[in-house]
């Protein structure tokens, strides 16, 4: 039997928006695929052996939480980029995709040095308003074309010039406000950020069917297709937020 | 102008009133051209001001009919209106035209998100703070920031009445000279450990981990932190808590209550604070708080095909968590439950909270079917089967009215529970009284 480790990091602190789900999401779906999943769970000053594991999740917090293991997570920086650079999986959501930046600009013009993983920033502007909201995106993913869910997030993300986004805004605002910028989050090789929240999985079982699939692919796993599940539930919520959003 | 602006929202009130409707619409007029109305009003002097996350409408209710029954005169927002607005509205119904209410008592429930702004314009004589939950967080942020603010705009007369099992409250009241709190003592019901939100976890004054000798539920739960942050004495105790026979102590009164969960206890205590305060705890008191039943989706019982429907209005983690932690000490199996979940403004947009729900416990206890229904049936399906809940007893409708008729069509269990979220409470209540009057 495969078995897959996910290292969920801060699981204690940065668990702001029922982003826990998508642990639960990704167990289930590999459980009934016959993949056993250890969950890692580690917080501050628990970090180790990242090399051994498959996955890398961090959800959102609110800017007390952040602020905390900011200073922390610096320590596997290294380990982290190389992490990112063997392809492996890793999924930041909100506050943990801000924090894999250069920095963070807060309302009140405090910088907030990020892990400078990735070359994007976010900055919070006091007359920007919040984006709050149902958020429905294209990706190049063939096997996840469509994702929805919700945002909500006062800090733009503006990436830089070589880094390419999640996906691309059908409704919603993405990574900055205004329908000028199209993009959401941001995709380096196996590495995925974005600010969708639902939770992200929940909506989009075929996105994380892909985020396994890419997992076992690392492991030398020949699989070209999992077994399919009864996604009934899953799909038609999706196509509730779809149908509900689209006419806008 | 002041009193030109009373004037004018006081008749068009006036003239709803006649038409037998109440609305906000007087109060969203009176702030759109006096955005500080407020400040105009002559309240009586006994003003109590009531809020928390969770049990405001219950725990203002339940002093208002505590009051009422030592014959007091009492104006409150019974129905929940607890936005400016709202509360605008109330005192516009109830005032004269140079702005006085005259009553005993003025008891307001309020949304916690709108106390800055209200009492830079009221001092009440007294606020009551059951507890602060992470809730609906799309439409208020994060609750460090509401704290702050709801701190800052503390009067030094307004004495604070507080829950000192939430540590929350009690750090919010840090730096408030003038508080009183109560507490629950440990119960047959306590627990070890919680559903763990980052709320119970870390101490709001040092942000080290936070430990708990027990748990009520969530957060609320008897704390203390190695930098002296703790449970602070308290002026009242519960205790001798139990929910079979619906009873408790609180300070040596023997408390009887037609509440089964363990939360309406906590709406209990503070009640008996504010009749204690105004020396009012005596035999008419002690008898409306044994008969009063909010109904209004607040543990409302319907009684259709033989069965014992019994409803509960769900807005948050905390409060779904609840009440399957109260399907589990009644001991329930085999259960029917129809979870309704909209997601309009005021249900909360974002459904991802039913992720940090703890639907596992159901199948603890074992599921006959449970229907899913409202605008968001779909995810509430979806992590419904993620808490591996089996996909063949979760049944999806849409449809409100139809999801209601068909939970009753069938008569097996002697029990059956809905809980629903905010926007779709009274759509449910209506089907729900046909049917029960279609019984008899």
């Amino acid at each position: 039997m495969q078995t897959i480790n996910i290292a969920w990091l801060y699981d204690d602190l940065l668990e702001l928006y029922g982003d826990s789900g998508n642990i639960k999401i990704l167990e289930q779906r590999a459980i009934k695929r016959n993949i056993k999943v250890n969950i890692h769970r580690m917080s501050i000053g628990q970090i180790k052996n990242l090399q051994e594991m498959d996955m890398i999740f961090l959800g959102g917090g609110s800017d007390l939480e952040q602020n905390i293991l900011a200073a922390d997570l610096a320590n596997y920086r290294q380990d982290l980029i190389d992490f990112i650079n063997n392809d492996k999986v890793v999924l930041l959501v909100c506050g943990g995709y801000q924090l894999f930046g250069n920095y963070y600009l807060d309302q009140n013009g405090h910088k907030i040095k990020g892990l400078e993983i990735l070359d994007f920033i976010s900055i919070a502007k006091k007359e920007t308003p919040r984006m709050i909201g149902y958020i429905g995106i294209e990706t190049s993913i063939d096997q996840a074309p469509i994702i929805v869910g919700f945002e909500n997030h006062s800090g733009q993300t503006i990436l830089g010039s070589t880094l390419k986004p999640f996906g691309k805004v059908i409704f919603g605002h993405g990574n900055q406000f205004g329908k000028q910028h199209q993009d959401e989050g941001v995709r380096f090789r196996n590495c995925f950020g974005t600010y969708i929240h639902g939770p992200l999985l929940a909506r989009n079982v075929d996105f994380a069917d892909y985020l396994i699939s890419l997992i076992l692919k690392n492991k030398g796993n020949t699989i070209q297709k999992l077994t399919e599940l009864n996604d009934e539930f899953a799909n038609k919520a999706r196509e509730v937020v779809i149908n509900e959003n689209q006419k806008k | 102008m002041n009193k030109i602006i009373l004037i004018l929202t006081k008749l068009i009130d006036l003239v709803l009133a006649k038409l037998g409707r109440g609305s906000s619409l007087p109060g969203l007029l009176a702030m759109k051209f006096k955005p500080d109305i407020l400040k105009y009003f002559k309240l009586p002097e006994k003003t109590i001001f009531v809020t928390a996350t969770n049990g405001k409408t219950t725990t203002a209710n339940m002093i208002t009919q505590a009051l009422e029954a030592n014959n007091f005169k009492v104006v409150n927002n019974s129905k929940g209106a607890n936005l400016e607005t709202g509360i605008i509205s109330v005192l516009l119904r109830n005032a004269n035209f140079k702005g006085q209410v005259k009553a005993d008592f003025l008891v307001i429930e309020i949304d916690e998100q709108t106390i800055p702004s209200v009492f830079t314009k009221i001092t009440p004589a007294y606020l009551v703070i059951n507890n602060f939950f992470r809730d609906q967080l799309d439409r208020y942020g994060e609750i460090d920031t509401l704290l702050n603010k709801i701190s800052e705009s503390l009067n030094n007369k307004t004495i604070v009445i507080g829950n000192g099992n939430d540590p929350l409250v009690v750090k919010m009241l840090k730096n408030h000279p003038s508080k009183l709190f109560y507490e629950m003592i440990k119960t047959p019901y306590s627990v070890a450990t919680t559903n763990q939100t980052r709320e119970s976890k870390f101490c709001p004054n040092c942000q080290r981990k936070l430990s708990y000798n027990y748990y009520h539920y969530a957060q609320i739960g008897h704390f203390n932190c190695q930098c002296g942050f703790k449970v602070p004495a308290t002026k009242w105790q519960a205790s001798n808590i139990d929910l079979k026979n619906y009873e408790m102590t609180i300070n040596n009164y023997q408390i009887h209550t037609k509440y089964q969960n363990l939360y309406n206890y906590f709406n209990i205590i503070p009640t008996f604070a504010i009749l204690d305060m105004y020396n009012l705890v005596n035999h008419k008191s002690l008898k409306a708080i044994q008969q009063f039943e909010l109904n209004d989706g607040r543990s409302e019982n319907y009684q259709i095909n033989k069965s014992t429907v019994t409803l509960n209005l769900v807005k948050n983690p905390v409060g779904m968590n609840e009440n399957i932690n109260h399907l589990a000490r009644i001991k329930a199996n085999e259960i029917e439950l129809l979870i309704v979940l909209n997601n309009f403004a005021a249900d909360s947009q974002d459904t991802s909270w039913i992720y940090d729900c703890d639907f596992e416990k159901l199948n603890e206890l074992g599921i006959k079917r449970i229907i899913c229904s409202g605008k968001r049936a779909y995810d509430i399906a979806n992590a419904l089967q993620y808490a591996t809940i089996c996909k063949n007893k979760i049944i999806v409708e849409e449809n409100i009215n139809e999801a209601v008729h068909k939970f009753n069509l069938q008569t097996t269990n002697e029990q059956k529970f809905i809980f629903s979220t905010y926007t779709a409470l009274q759509i449910v209540r209506k089907k729900l009284k046909e049917l029960a009057n279609a019984n008899n």
